[in-house]
């Protein structure tokens, strides 16, 4: 299981809309409920939620710097086609590693 | 009976009615057994988490609002954040709300179905802001005479409307900025979004871009909303006792008043913090169903989404905007002390506002005017809000007691409920 977690503001919006293109996305290259779990977060708390994977936009990738997981910025929050190209290759790599 | 009677207080609880929206959508979407009770279940909860934040964030500004009526003789202040007021109104009006919050989504989708705004408004946290507000400001409405089902009906048409039609008005600028019309802009604060975007061209000239500008490092705590709206409330609470007297001070906020007011601020916005993650939770159920549904029924629908999709386009404009929004809304609190109650409530500097719709008429002021549309945009757009904040303020008086020391903020909203309050007036 990969976590996955997605930043904005006050995680209420554009959090929500990134989460629904990762999630798109993932079930598109055939992964299911069992390899991934995307959660929202706000700016403030997202420290705090320590998952494998951040997706956020440059503003506030600054933000989340000093943390342990893996940082991805996209631009536009919608277009699942940049959310496919910034995430899947690092998804598949924490992916296979954590099967082992 | 007893069965009908059970069944009548098991429907007129509101989290168990946001919890039926979201148990439809899901089975709409044909999800598996498990991921639709856990996600039933999920926003049950996350409304129940949202209504136990409001009381943080009332207990945490009380004191502030007793120093500023009582000792400052300052009635009707106010600090605009949707999240808190939303959640203190579910107290009263919790079951209507959340019907009206179920029909908007639906009168959203025929309205995109049947007419030539095919817009989809996706931003689930303003829906049931608007359906807060028209359900709020119909219900002090004599003419209605608290009918609940004319209310509930009239509010949901009025919330769908405003959910199909407000997108289009960005539309002209989102091109400008996003290069593309793949989606609209679905935050209500369009009106001085456009009106931004709309004066920017007489002002400058988008080559002058705000992307150009250097900005210091330290200005990126005012990036986090939280954060930003915490320190500003331990400013005004500062401000307020150190008006008050230190004996007034004390007795609001405990005998070393300065230690009572940093945690006060602190806890304010550690309240919005709690009301996020339940608005947060309730969401991540029910607009991916919303959103499968209305792909299904309008194909050809446009997304009306949240405004910091704009901000990547430009990050610099948002920090202008949200700035000379700042300036905007402190020029207003000052007319409205000056006016002594004629313009309503008068509305402290919420950083929450400032920051999402300040930032994106900086945006929508950067794309056709540069940083000087950036500037006047975010201006004129935190002068606005706050005036029009004000005037709705005092409108929603005789419901609820307990809705003093919050109110709307974002412009749409001020539009609207100053339109209702007006024709409210008209029709008593």
């Amino acid at each position: 299981m990969v976590k996955l977690c997605a930043v904005c503001g006050m995680g209420l919006g554009s959090g929500l809309l990134v989460k629904m293109g990762i999630e798109r996305v993932l079930e598109k290259h055939g992964y299911g409920r069992k390899d991934f779990r995307v959660e929202v977060a706000d700016i403030s708390t997202a420290r705090s939620m320590m998952p494998d994977i951040f997706v956020t936009t440059t503003e506030f990738a600054k933000s989340l710097r000093e943390v342990k997981a893996e940082v991805i910025t996209v631009k536009n929050l919608f277009d699942e086609n940049e959310i496919d190209s910034a995430i899947m290759d690092v998804f598949e790599k924490i992916h296979s590693e954590k099967k082992k | 009976m007893a069965i009908l009677n059970f069944l009548q207080a098991f429907l007129s609880n509101a989290s168990i009615l946001v919890g039926l929206m979201a148990l439809i959508g899901l089975l709409a979407l044909k999800k598996p057994f498990e991921e639709v009770v856990t996600g039933t279940l999920k926003s049950i909860l996350g409304f129940l988490v949202l209504n136990a934040g409001a009381s943080v964030v009332v207990g945490a500004i009380t004191p502030l609002g007793n120093l500023f009526t009582n000792v400052l003789k300052i009635p009707n202040a106010a600090v605009p954040v949707n999240e808190v007021f939303t959640s203190i109104v579910q107290e009263s009006l919790g079951r209507q709300v959340a019907l009206v919050f179920l029909f908007a989504f639906i009168f959203n989708i025929i309205l995109a179905r049947i007419t030539k705004f095919k817009y989809i408004w996706l931003t689930g946290h303003h829906t049931l802001f608007i359906a807060t507000l028209t359900t709020g400001m119909l219900w002090v409405m004599p003419i209605f005479n608290q009918n609940e089902t004319v209310i509930i009906i009239i509010a949901s048409l009025l919330s769908g409307f405003m959910m199909t039609v407000m997108p289009a008005l960005s539309m002209p600028f989102m091109k400008k900025i996003t290069g593309g019309d793949t989606f609209a802009m679905g935050h209500f604060g369009i009106t001085t979004y456009a009106l931004a975007g709309y004066l920017g061209q007489f002002v400058g000239d988008p080559e002058d871009s705000t992307e150009t500008m250097e900005f210091p490092s330290w200005i990126g705590f005012m990036k986090e909303p939280l954060v930003a709206m915490g320190s500003v409330m331990l400013i005004i609470y500062f401000i307020v006792g150190l008006l008050s007297g230190n004996a007034a001070a004390a007795e609001a906020l405990g005998q070393y008043w300065p230690v009572g007011a940093f945690l006060q601020s602190l806890t304010f916005a550690g309240g919005i913090a709690i009301i996020l993650l339940g608005v947060r939770t309730v969401l991540a159920e029910i607009v991916p169903a919303f959103r499968g549904i209305a792909e299904k029924i309008v194909p050809n629908a446009k997304p009306a989404l949240d405004c910091p999709v704009v901000f990547p386009y430009a990050p610099n404009a948002v920090l202008v905007g949200y700035l000379s929004s700042i300036v905007g809304g402190l020029l207003a609190m000052v007319i409205q002390l000056l006016a002594k109650g004629a313009l309503g409530g008068v509305i402290l500097p919420s950083m929450i506002i400032h920051f999402f719709v300040g930032g994106t008429a900086g945006v929508f002021g950067n794309s056709t005017g540069g940083r000087k549309g950036a500037m006047l945009g975010g201006f004129l757009c935190g002068l606005i809000f706050t005036l029009l904040a004000g005037t709705t303020y005092t409108s929603f008086g005789g419901l609820n007691p307990d809705w003093t020391g919050s109110s709307f903020g974002d412009t749409d909203f001020g539009v609207l409920g100053n339109i209702l309050s007006f024709v409210g007036n008209l029709l008593k």
